[in-house]
């Protein structure tokens, strides 16, 4: 309970969520943007959802009005996956796993501060208070649903690695399959040991989303797991077409990270911060 | 730097039962989906790639000379190259029916004496290849014709 306590108190930099908001913002334009072109749809109803929908994550990526702008993205992203996409059976552009994971990290995201750092906000209230008004909110905020991010993206990798634990996939012949279909032919793909490259992929796809599922949540394993799910979201993301989902799970590895620590990282990089003495050079 | 906290320290009941309803939510869906077998659609599963490739059957030809068997590559035969890749409805033999047409295509270039069949078998999404299954002598008339 006293952990709960402390979680559901959890305060901190907003910086790791100001880079959440602009990466997930940006992601949005990347998955809806191009489909949302008034011109796509005449039914002025779903023109007008399309166009809040675009300029309320272009708000959200540039940090203008921004829990207002990624509340309005997240309901819209309701909208387009449990509306038009399950009611309506739209399910092309919506019903997909990278748009529900989407979707629920945008919606954990207005929940929290996201507009102290990184934003266009906070440029404002610096001019503010240039003016000699009022100061800016403090860097800092509640952090708790930042909790319900991480558990998110867990889950994905724990039912997905579930999901793949069958002889049909662990035996590699689900991949060899895909890669027949995307690549081969009803011959296979004429490439030496590729059969049993695809045992060996299959396998370490599993290990690693169990790994992902459970060891992101320490320290220590964190280092060495998130590199490795980067590769492998690279990987997925060039030889399949797995829509933003890749690259929403490797922004969403950013939830996992100390955000003091990225604070620290971002002011180091941006040369606001202490540097770090350096040690005195032996001779 | 140690900044003061923002809040007064209290339980945020609102709070509180928000985490829960949410966790809750998220951790009900694949349990339902995937446990369960659930099927609405407005509950998130999580699996990937369990719609794509399902059907996907290796088809190999084999042709008959003085009782021995060898393979026989409809790529090569055909001249597909990478360069021109053909589509998948001809890269791709899924059904029964679209491998026995192949196979009589492939008599046709082979010659009339040939004796050809195929050796094939189909994934399943869960178990996998299943057993490979021969066909009968794909280059001998059809009964009718």
């Amino acid at each position: 309970m006293r952990r709960f306590r402390e979680l559901l108190l959890w305060e901190g930099s907003t910086h790791s969520i100001g880079l959440l908001r602009i990466a997930l913002g940006l992601l949005i334009w990347a998955e809806y943007a191009a489909g949302a072109g008034m011109y796509r749809d005449h039914d002025p109803v779903r023109q007008l959802f399309g166009l809040v929908l675009v300029v309320s994550a272009g708000l959200m990526a540039a940090g203008l009005f921004s829990r207002v702008a990624t509340a309005t993205a997240g309901l819209c992203l309701v909208v387009a996956y449990h509306y038009y996409g399950v009611h309506l059976g739209m399910k092309g552009p919506y019903v997909h796993a990278h748009s529900y994971l989407l979707m629920m990290a945008v919606c954990l995201l207005a929940l929290m501060p996201n507009g102290r750092s990184l934003s266009v906000d906070r440029w404002l209230a610096l001019q503010r208070q240039d003016r000699g008004r009022r100061d800016p909110d403090p860097q800092r905020g509640v952090l708790w649903p930042l909790a319900l991010i991480r558990l998110q993206l867990a889950l994905v990798y724990f039912w997905g690695a579930i999901d793949k634990t069958n002889v049909a996939f662990l035996s590699g012949s689900r991949l060899q399959q895909i890669f027949y279909f995307y690549y081969g032919s009803h011959e296979g793909m004429r490439i030496p040991l590729f059969d049993e490259l695809m045992v060996v992929s299959s396998i370490a796809t599993v290990l690693l989303e169990y790994g992902i599922a459970l060891g992101m949540w320490f320290a220590p394993a964190r280092k060495w797991l998130i590199p490795m799910g980067v590769l492998f979201h690279l990987t997925i993301y060039v030889t399949m077409p797995v829509g933003t989902f890749s690259v929403t799970s490797c922004v969403l590895y950013l939830a996992f990270m100390d955000p003091e620590e990225v604070r620290r990282w971002l002011q180091r990089m941006l040369g606001t911060g202490p540097r770090p003495t350096a040690p005195p050079h032996s001779t | 730097m140690t900044q003061p906290p923002l809040s007064d320290g209290r339980l945020p009941l609102i709070r509180a039962l928000l985490f829960v309803a949410v966790a809750l939510w998220m951790l009900s869906g694949p349990v339902y989906r995937q446990v369960f077998g659930g099927e609405s659609q407005y509950i998130r599963e999580w699996r990937m790639y369990g719609t794509r490739a399902v059907r996907t059957c290796k088809v190999l030809y084999e042709q008959e000379t003085d009782g021995v068997w060898t393979p026989v590559s409809r790529w090569e035969t055909e001249g597909f190259t990478f360069s021109t890749f053909p589509g998948r409805g001809r890269r791709m033999l899924d059904k029964r029916k679209d491998a026995e047409k192949a196979g009589r295509a492939l008599c046709r270039t082979l010659g009339e004496d040939t004796v050809l069949r195929y050796r094939r078998r189909c994934g399943h999404v869960r178990r996998g290849w299943g057993k490979w299954e021969l066909s009968e002598d794909l280059c001998r008339p059809e009964p009718g014709r």
